[in-house]
């Protein structure tokens, strides 16, 4: 049996497992409103996902967080890049990067709730989570860009332009790829928890706390399901891209 | 034309690294600077390339010379392959009719031929240092400097890539200065050769060795007492300029 085909296997297993843990779980406490089963569950999933809502709430959302995602890798590369090259802008950048890391979500949400409107909210709060992982992975790719080579290049004397493209951009996208990926995963974490605080119209946030409201539970959980979808697709995308751009180490 | 230093100075951060050094080689020499670990030789190297400038003192023929530097290290770029850091070099000063002939050339010359799309990460240490002999004689240099290529290196590797160093050298006769500590190196490479003092460095001794490379081998009596000779210029300091072998 080949390893890859031992790992899905472990994999599948390791699923299969949780189903059941999960299952017995919904047998001993006997409450579906306290744990659906898991049948249940699937069964509310199709009716979630075969509603008119579903595939417009799931793209609003995804829509957010992309965008999110974006002008956080945009601002964060650009300021890391300064802050990358010029020591003063690094240190400027120090404490402005601490108050961002340790504000809690909550009080960005809240925030953010005062200050913007309620589509604004979600893309808000997943920028600033984002922004400083790409902004300090853009800083270390800068500062670990070998000196050697650099002055290599220099003697060679190759264009500005091309040591910037060939020598710069290759060593430095491995940490942003790294960062993207980290970014990606906060992503979808937040932006739920902002959306269900905002209520956007159409958003999978708002979906569970609707159901939260009737205590439908197992919607919760059909929801549930669909985000760790949704951050499963885009985490896996990432990290296929994130290994082809490593292919040469 | 020649190639001339002139009572030159450098201090680096305070530290005197060079003082009052003189020395004047031919173009198409094959110079060795030899001298004991952090006596400045790459601080020397460095003002030849133009990377430094001295603080006083006068160099010759030196400035606009387009220089190649073969360092300690290899210094491939990992995500290039090994005609992907040929081409890096080169594709600022060749087009690309002559890049690709002068790649295929260098490569062959150095045996790498077979190994060009290799990324460096897959070849030996041996066959890394060996591109960037290749990289250095490929890229159209008016001078060549080499900063300790071949320390750090087992005797058999060391003495293949000398030999592929010799081959490249003796095929276009560039003009070469060649730091070393090592003083079998220069004695089998050297045309001629300057002993460096200690820090600060100044040039206290020169002996030419005019054997052709290819007659050259560690038991002629000449090549050993010229052997002697640099020993005696390293380890006395003595102001003596031996007479050439």
């Amino acid at each position: 049996m080949g390893s890859t085909t031992r790992h899905s296997l472990a994999t599948v297993s390791s699923v299969l497992v949780l189903i059941l843990i999960w299952k017995l779980l919904s047998l001993m406490i006997g409450a579906e409103i306290i744990l659906p089963a898991p049948e249940s569950t699937v069964r509310d999933l199709l009716s979630v996902v075969r509603s008119p809502d579903f595939w417009p709430s799931v793209g609003a959302t995804v829509a957010r967080g992309l965008i999110g995602f974006l002008v956080s890798c945009l601002g964060g590369i650009a300021v890391g890049l300064l802050a990358g090259f010029n020591s003063l802008a690094f240190w400027m950048l120090q404490p402005l990067l601490t108050v961002i890391r340790s504000t809690p979500v909550m009080a960005v949400i809240l925030l953010a709730l005062i200050w913007f409107q309620t589509e604004m909210v979600p893309i808000f709060v997943s920028f600033l989570m984002a922004f400083p992982i790409m902004c300090s992975n853009t800083i270390e790719g800068i500062r670990n860009v070998d000196a050697q080579l650099v002055e290599m290049a220099r003697l060679f004397r190759v264009s500005p332009r091309r040591v910037l493209w060939e020598l710069y951009l290759p060593s430095v996208l491995p940490f942003l790829m790294a960062g993207a990926s980290a970014a990606m995963g906060l992503t979808w974490k937040v932006i739920i928890a902002a959306e269900i605080l905002s209520q956007p119209r159409l958003a999978i946030g708002t979906e569970m706390q609707t159901a939260k409201t009737y205590l439908d539970t197992v919607r919760v959980f059909s929801w549930t399901i669909v985000i760790i979808t949704v951050s499963f697709v885009f985490e896996t995308a990432m990290q296929a891209a994130e290994k082809h751009f490593r292919a040469w180490r | 034309m020649k190639l001339a230093l002139r009572h030159v100075y450098k201090r680096i951060e305070g530290l005197e690294v060079i003082r009052d050094l003189s020395l004047e080689v031919e173009e198409g020499r094959l110079a060795c600077i030899l001298g004991p670990s952090g006596a400045g030789k790459t601080t020397l190297l460095n003002l030849m390339a133009g990377i430094t400038v001295p603080d006083s003192g006068e160099m010759e023929g030196f400035s606009g010379k387009r220089v190649s530097y073969l360092f300690q290290e290899p210094r491939l770029l990992k995500w290039k392959t090994v005609r992907g850091n040929l081409e890096f070099v080169l594709k600022d000063h060749m087009g690309p009719a002559e890049r690709q002939r002068t790649i295929d050339r260098y490569l062959q010359m150095v045996g790498l031929t077979e190994f060009q799309h290799y990324l460096p990460a897959k070849l030996s240490g041996g066959m890394r240092q060996r591109v960037a002999l290749a990289r250095a004689f490929a890229f159209p240099s008016d001078l060549l400097l080499m900063d300790e290529p071949f320390t750090g290196l087992d005797v058999q590797l060391k003495l293949s890539l000398m030999q592929a160093f010799i081959d490249l050298w003796l095929a276009d006769r560039r003009t070469t200065f060649f730091v070393t500590h090592n003083i079998q190196e220069a004695v089998m490479l050297g045309e001629e050769i300057f002993v460096l003092s200690d820090r600060p460095a100044s040039v206290k001794g020169h002996i030419e060795l005019s054997i052709p490379h290819r007659q050259r081998d560690g038991a002629m009596p000449e090549l050993q007492r010229a052997e002697r000779d640099l020993f005696r210029l390293l380890t006395l300091g003595t102001d003596a300029t031996a007479s050439p072998a």
